[in-house]
């Protein structure tokens, strides 16, 4: 019944890319890719961000290539 | 031949000659190795994410080619070997490199430079990019508590 209840009132939630086609993943462009992850530098998870399995999978590639050249931050904290 | 991308960080600190002379070093090498260039994008001084080598900035060197396995393990070798060069990245874009369609898209990508307007001065672009990082920065800080709150959801549904 709860599970009922919430599927109610709760959005569903479709991925992004799948949605709209004209939006790619890649790693150079770190405007995207920090959408999905938290103020922290961490990567949001799939049942939080609503993405697919497959463009999840695609996003945390793009995501630990984006690290490496310091595109993106592993950590950030505070004033960092 | 394997089509490849690679981008490649250089010392913020070099003079704009020796910059330059860097990445025709390792332009050269990949030449040298048979490799056919694409595509050389030079994206500027750059803020860096977290420091790399004690610097907080570096200028971005993006290449894409095609190439040999070889020439590739060659080019990391010697980006290992110079200094000038604090971080860089291959990565494989696909199996095959067709490379009368690369020339084919080479030659537009220059009519369309040589046609239109000269990109603009590169400075103010730096500066921009620069800018937008800045944004991003503060908007971690004000975040701060949300990202925290959003964290104990994730607790509780473990």
């Amino acid at each position: 019944m709860i599970t009922l209840k919430r599927r109610k009132y709760g959005r569903r939630k479709v991925c992004r890319f799948c949605a709209d086609s004209s939006i790619t993943i890649d790693y150079k462009e770190p405007r995207t890719l920090r959408y999905y992850t938290t103020e922290r530098g961490k990567i949001i998870p799939r049942r939080i961000s609503g993405c697919c399995a497959k463009h999840q999978r695609e996003l945390t590639l793009a995501i630990k290539r984006a690290r490496h050249i310091a595109l993106l931050p592993f950590s950030a904290q505070g004033s960092n | 031949m394997r089509h490849y991308e690679t981008i490649f960080i250089v010392h913020p600190e070099l003079s704009e000659e020796d910059t330059a002379a860097c990445v025709e070093k390792f332009r050269g090498l990949l030449e040298k190795d048979g490799a056919f260039i694409v595509k050389e994008d030079h994206w500027g001084r750059r803020r860096l994410a977290y420091t790399v080598k004690k610097q907080t900035k570096g200028y971005f060197v993006l290449v894409e080619y095609g190439a040999t396995g070889e020439a590739v393990d060659e080019l990391e070798r010697n980006f290992k070997i110079d200094e000038q060069v604090i971080r860089y990245l291959t990565v494989k874009i696909a199996d095959s490199f067709d490379e009368e369609a690369m020339a084919q898209r080479k030659a537009e990508a220059e009519a369309a430079k040589a046609a239109g307007t000269p990109p603009p001065s590169e400075p103010d672009e730096v500066d921009d990019r620069d800018d937008d990082d800045d944004d991003d920065d503060d908007d971690d800080r004000d975040d701060h508590r949300g990202g925290r709150r959003r964290r104990d959801d994730d607790d509780d549904e473990d």
